[in-house]
């Protein structure tokens, strides 16, 4: 899967995973993510924005995920945690944004 | 327990456990760890949660857990592992918020805490006031030989705690002494310790009340984060008061003392490899790399404690619900198979995000930000401000009050103004 981050500085940088794991790692190894809790939603650092046409392709957002993100100040449509994404379809490309800090 | 003691490696490991608590162990404890980490965990370390009280409070035997691997597992299985501390509730202590709870409590009261304790807050109440108090206090500073640790480390986070919570600022001194004596980790006298501890709460009673009755009066409050927990509300619920005034107190033991042994531990590198000074001066990118390894080589926190809820294996060890076990982080932070060679100070590590400072899971650090941020604008000021450091770590010596924390008590320094 082929995956263009935008991070939080505005740089857009391609990475070629093989899910959402492996980046969530990646992104965590290079400081683009905090992933303070390590990935077991709870800290939202790894908040993320995702395109609304890919809403299809991904997981849903279930209780947990929607509860983390409620408490969000910068969370807009599209807003997702990448630690909980997972795909529902197959993905060639997809295009998400690092969101600020919280 | 008797763990049967001689390993394969010929190490006494009961002699090695029994000695955690020596001031030799806690000033440099990571050779122990390493020889700790050839084994699976060992029961019998008895050792002081935070705000309990050596001489006074009795220790429960706990298993020592400390490989990466293992020390993850208990982070990421809360419902194996309670953050409940009957020790530290049968003490003098003031039980602490979040720290000491399990879900669903710890979930309410996690969103609680996030509606007054928000980035916006952190931000607008803190960095601009706290790079004016820090330009004020290396100026002062600069040019002659001082101890970091009482005059830039011990001071920062406990002003920080004062800006935050709306109290006056020459309180500082009275949260320094008080987080100290909580955190178990200098020398205090029992009775110390304890009338600490006492005086800590009858603080926060006061200030929490007083604000109570101003906003019952109509009084205009500040706009500060003592206020916001007393007005927040998540999906109908509340802090009650008693709840309002141990957070504060948990705030001021879990932020002041670890950020300024964090903060100390920074310089220390510097003083370590003078070459620091200059390449961080150069390239300020590197002062988040160079602040991460310093969490996962010199992290502060040592280590924390479980009691655990279910029968379960640890590195094959068998533990039994009702057991009391305390992981290492730091350990974990120096496991050769995570960290290849651990105790040298490298950085950029490609997996430095995995260390456990902060720890991880459901009750990761909720100060972390706090933390970072406050070491980085000192690290700035002193960048902006200064040509160079003198001094030498042969002068400086480590605390050696407890194994909760590895920073140093004394730190002498000399932080040399840039020439005009």
């Amino acid at each position: 899967m082929q995956v263009i981050v935008t991070d939080r500085a505005g740089e857009i940088a391609e990475y070629n995973v093989a899910g959402f794991s492996e980046l969530f790692s990646v992104l965590s190894d290079e400081m683009k993510i905090d992933a303070l809790c390590g990935g077991c939603c709870s800290c939202a650092t790894c908040h993320i924005y995702t395109d609304e046409d890919d809403a299809v392709k991904l997981s849903d957002c279930d209780e947990n995920e929607r509860d983390v993100l409620d408490g969000l100040l910068h969370v807009q449509s599209g807003s997702r945690l990448l630690c909980q994404l997972a795909s529902k379809a197959e993905i060639s490309k997809l295009n998400i944004t690092i969101a600020q800090a919280e | 327990m008797n763990n049967n003691a001689l390993s394969a490696s010929g190490i006494d490991i009961d002699a090695l456990v029994k000695n955690m608590l020596s001031p030799e162990c806690i000033s440099n404890p990571y050779p122990v760890y390493k020889q700790l980490r050839a084994h699976a965990p060992v029961n019998g370390l008895l050792d002081y949660p935070p705000g309990t009280v050596p001489g006074v409070d009795t220790p429960y035997p706990a298993w020592v857990v400390t490989r990466y691997e293992d020390v993850d597992y208990v982070l990421r299985n809360p419902e194996i592992f309670s953050s409940e501390d009957p020790m530290q509730a049968n003490s003098s202590a003031p039980s602490l918020m979040l720290v000491n709870h399990d879900r669903p409590r710890h979930t309410a009261l996690r969103n609680l805490a996030k509606m007054a304790f928000t980035p916006k807050r952190i931000h607008d109440d803190i960095v601009d006031r706290l790079r004016i108090d820090i330009i004020k206090i290396i100026d002062a500073g600069v040019n002659s030989e001082m101890d970091f640790m009482v005059d830039v480390a011990g001071v920062i986070p406990a002003l920080v705690m004062t800006y935050l919570m709306g109290l006056p600022r020459e309180d500082y001194k009275l949260l320094v002494r008080w987080a100290n004596a909580f955190m178990v980790s200098s020398d205090f006298t029992p009775e110390e310790r304890q009338s600490c501890n006492v005086e800590l709460f009858h603080y926060f009673v006061a200030k929490v009340e007083k604000r109570y009755s101003d906003i019952a009066a109509g009084v205009k409050v500040s706009d500060d984060l003592m206020t916001a927990f007393i007005n927040a509300e998540y999906e109908g619920d509340v802090l009650s008061k008693e709840e309002v005034i141990l957070f504060c107190i948990t705030l001021v033991v879990a932020g002041a003392e670890t950020t300024t042994y964090f903060i100390g531990n920074l310089m220390g590198v510097m003083l370590e490899d003078p070459t620091w000074f200059s390449k961080l001066k150069e390239d300020r990118s590197l002062i988040r790399p160079f602040m991460e390894e310093c969490l996962r080589r010199d992290g502060p926190p040592q280590r924390l404690f479980r009691l655990v809820l279910q029968d379960c294996e640890i590195s094959g060890q068998a533990i039994k619900a009702g057991d009391w076990i305390a992981f290492f982080m730091a350990a974990a932070n120096h496991d050769e198979s995570v960290f290849p060679e651990p105790e040298k100070f490298i950085i950029g590590r490609k997996n430095i995000a995995k260390h456990v400072t902060f720890g991880r899971g459901i009750h990761h650090c909720l100060g972390a930000p706090l933390a970072r941020v406050e070491a980085e604008i000192m690290l700035n000021v002193i960048l902006d401000k200064c040509d160079g450091i003198k001094g030498s770590l042969a002068a400086s010596r480590r605390q050696s009050g407890g194994l909760l924390a590895y920073g140093f008590s004394t730190l002498p320094v000399e932080l040399v103004a840039k020439k005009a």
